[in-house]
């Protein structure tokens, strides 16, 4: 279970985070929905430990997680650039993120996103569709116990982004991994998670379903952001 | 800052202070222990008003040559359609690495050749101005191209809506990129300030010359470092100010002519252009080596010098090899932390790598000595390695920088993905951070090559008995009148220097869609 406890986060005078705590239980989904500017991604790199706490804590099953580096979470982030390593191939992509060569396991996480032919191929020549398929692949080759996605999806069609995001929820179900999405398109949060976490200028508006949200909005923001008369 | 550990960059940075900065504070602290040499600094003497006075006109007159060469160079080059623009890139940029008293030794020959030996207008400021303004030059061309790369194409196309193109690059364009064009004219101005070799040669008595003199005839220290004190000075304030002209810009971009920019037509002017960029090319790097190669003679010269100056040469290459490979190993940990450390650390980095610009190379060759030279270091004293912690003191602060721009380009979120999915730092290192950042780390190792293969003004002061290096063998043979002999070397100097940057060059043009397409460039 991921448990973040008032955590607030400032970068220089900007107030990023203020006192946000949620929690999210072993293999469930959770998805951060917001605005551009209003701290998502900010979340997910505290929780990934790429940004420091200013205050509160983290924790991961009970354990306290301020302290731990980054490599020793077992947390695992799609970025919304992808960052793929160009200089390196598909396989190299895979192969970097595991500590001894399995190429069983390389040849069956291509397989499950669909890559088992682009393993010689380096990121800049595949398609954005492909590219998706292999940072969520080598996100999730190492085994994480979490996955953060951050607008993985932004800036693709919508015919491939239904089809990656029943991929993305197929294999989080297979690999039983627990899930924070961060987006900011309803439509996208509807098809990824029941539980929601509305985030607006570094604060929590509202937690709950969207359904539920959009019914009994907290205020003339969630009002607005919903799109509820 | 996870993918090279804390301890190796305060390593880094303690070896740095020690070597570059060290002997600057100590000769600062030795110096103003007496109230006597403390008083002399305020004291204005006609020696003292006289040697600020060529100083300031050899800085000057160099400014305003490099600025007339370079600022038309690199605007023809970015933006405009002149002929065989990669070539007068590489053409322009080749200056850059020719040592300037080699260029200066050319040109004196040209003169005794034409009939002017001892020309009164040569061997005077202008001299020194035309001959350091044709050496440094490229650091204007550079900034002015990266300058003018630097430019939004939307706000020149909102503004050719209205006016014509000629308007638009005066009132646009040019303002926009003059930050990187003034901040080359101070890399420029304090390069000359601190050039011993040049005025030396052309009899012109600047700071560094009598540092030189003082120091080495006189033995006197203190008196050298008084001298030098304005001159830090007034170089200390121009290099915070390029800092402060420069802050969170980039200081290259060697993107050929971009489409996307506005190009300015040449027409039948295409041809005028094209000379002007061979003439600059000729008279900073053309000219004086086929003077060099002519004064040379025959192949039996070539011949002759490699048999005499073999050691010299040996000592050269080994010298400069290990200080260049030195140098890189510890500025590639601390141009990582100037590029992604914390605010503090960063402003520490950084404005510790400015102060060795502003230091004339005549008081560090004073600094290592008074610093090196004691019982418990005489293997460093004695030896190469003195010369290789002075090579390091004058050129890390280029490849820090030039490091710490490279790093600045890769993307964060590379680094950031590779530090979630493996904990071993140096599988890290090895495999994401290194195949990036490599055309950084080589275009500063053989930046260091060019300038260690080149030095003088330390070289001179430090160089341990039997250990001369061919600059200095050049610069004996000439007080000896052995011409064609010094022209064979120079020419042989030239050539040494220039391999290393032709085999890069061709390299980067060979891999340039490949380093361009995974971001290394």
């Amino acid at each position: 279970m991921i448990e973040l406890r008032n955590i607030s986060k400032s970068l220089g005078k900007n107030k990023i985070l203020r006192d946000i705590s949620f929690s999210v239980k072993k293999a469930d989904k959770l998805v951060i929905l917001g605005p551009s500017g209003s701290g998502k991604t900010t979340v997910l790199r505290l929780i990934a430990g790429l940004e420091i706490l200013d205050q509160g804590q983290i924790f991961f099953d009970k354990k306290n997680m301020n302290n731990v580096v980054p490599a020793k979470r077992g947390v695992s982030m799609v970025f919304q650039d992808l960052a793929l390593w160009p200089h390196m191939s598909v396989w190299e992509n895979l192969a970097f993120c595991l500590n001894k060569q399995n190429k069983t396991k390389i040849t069956e996480m291509l397989s499950a996103v669909g890559l088992e032919d682009k393993a010689k191929a380096y990121p800049q020549q595949l398609s954005g569709g492909e590219k998706q398929r292999l940072a969520l692949a080598r996100s999730l080759i190492f085994n994480p116990k979490i996955l953060l996605l951050d607008e993985p999806l932004s800036s693709i069609d919508p015919l491939l982004k239904d089809n990656l995001i029943k991929l993305i929820l197929d294999l989080q179900k297979k690999m039983w991994i627990t899930m924070i999405y961060v987006t900011h398109d309803q439509a996208e949060a509807a098809q990824i998670a029941q539980q929601v976490i509305l985030l607006h200028q570094g604060k929590i508006e509202q937690k709950g379903s969207l359904i539920e949200i959009r019914n009994n909005p907290n205020n003339l923001f969630v009002k607005k952001f919903m799109g509820v008369k | 800052m996870s993918f090279i550990p804390k301890p190796i960059i305060i390593l880094c940075a303690i070896l740095f202070i020690i070597i570059v900065l060290g002997p600057l504070l100590l000769i600062l602290a030795e110096t103003f222990t007496s109230m006597d040499n403390l008083a002399q600094v305020f004291l204005l003497n006609s020696r003292q008003i006289s040697l600020f006075k060529n100083s300031m006109l050899v800085g000057v007159s160099t400014v305003c040559f490099a600025l007339l060469l370079g600022v038309g160079y690199g605007f023809l080059i970015s933006r405009t359609d002149i002929p065989l623009q990669k070539f007068f890139i590489f053409s322009g940029l080749i200056p850059l690495f020719m040592p300037a008293h080699i260029t200066a030794i050319g040109w004196i020959k040209l003169l005794n050749i034409c009939g002017f030996a001892g020309n009164i207008f040569f061997y005077s400021w202008i001299g020194v101005g035309f001959v350091l303004g044709l050496a440094y030059f490229p650091f204007i061309m550079l900034l002015t191209l990266t300058g003018l790369n630097s430019v939004d194409s939307k706000l020149e196309e909102a503004a050719a809506l209205i006016h014509s193109k000629r308007h638009v690059i005066r009132k646009i364009t040019l303002p926009l990129a003059s930050a990187y064009i003034a901040s080359g004219a101070i890399l420029v101005f304090v390069f000359s300030l601190s050039n011993y070799a040049v005025p030396d040669m052309l009899r012109v008595n600047t700071y560094p010359v009598e540092i030189f003199v003082q120091f080495s005839a006189f033995y006197d220290t203190a008196k050298a470092v008084i001298l030098a004190l304005p001159l830090v000075a007034v170089c200390l304030l121009l290099v915070f100010v390029q800092r402060y002209l420069m802050a969170n810009k980039s200081y290259i971009s060697l993107k050929a002519r971009n489409k996307q920019k506005m190009l300015f037509k040449l027409g039948k002017g295409k041809i005028a252009a094209g000379l002007f960029c061979a003439l600059v090319f000729s008279l900073s790097m053309g000219l004086p080596m086929l003077i060099l190669i002519i004064g040379a003679g025959n192949l039996a010269t070539y011949a002759i010098a490699f048999k005499t100056a073999w050691p010299q040469i040996r000592n050269s290459l080994l010298f400069s090899f290990v200080s260049a490979t030195f140098i890189c190993l510890i500025s590639f940990p601390l141009g990582y932390a100037l590029a992604r450390a914390g605010k503090k650390t960063r402003l520490f980095i950084d404005l510790c790598s400015m102060i060795p610009f502003a230091i004339p190379s005549a008081i560090f060759g004073v600094a290592m000595i008074r610093f090196w030279n004691r019982p418990s270091t005489t293997i460093i004293y004695h030896t190469f390695l003195v010369l290789v912690f002075g090579y390091t003191a004058r050129f890390s602060a280029f490849a820090i920088r030039a490091i710490s721009a490279n790093i600045s380009q890769i993307h964060r979120n590379l680094e950031e993905s590779a530090e979630l999915a493996c904990q071993s730092w140096s599988k890290r290192l090895r495999f994401i951070l290194l195949p990036l950042a490599w055309p950084g780390i080589l275009a500063s190792w053989v930046l260091c090559f060019a300038l260690c293969m080149g030095e003088l003004g330390v070289t001179l002061l430090v160089i341990p008995a039997g250990e001369a290096t061919l600059p200095i063998r050049i610069y004996t043979l000439m007080h000896y009148g052995a011409h064609k002999l010094v022209c064979g070397l120079s020419v042989i100097l030239v050539l040494i220097i220039m391999l290393p940057i032709l085999i890069v060059y061709l390299l980067y043009n060979k891999y340039k869609h490949k380093l361009l397409s995974n971001g290394a460039i």
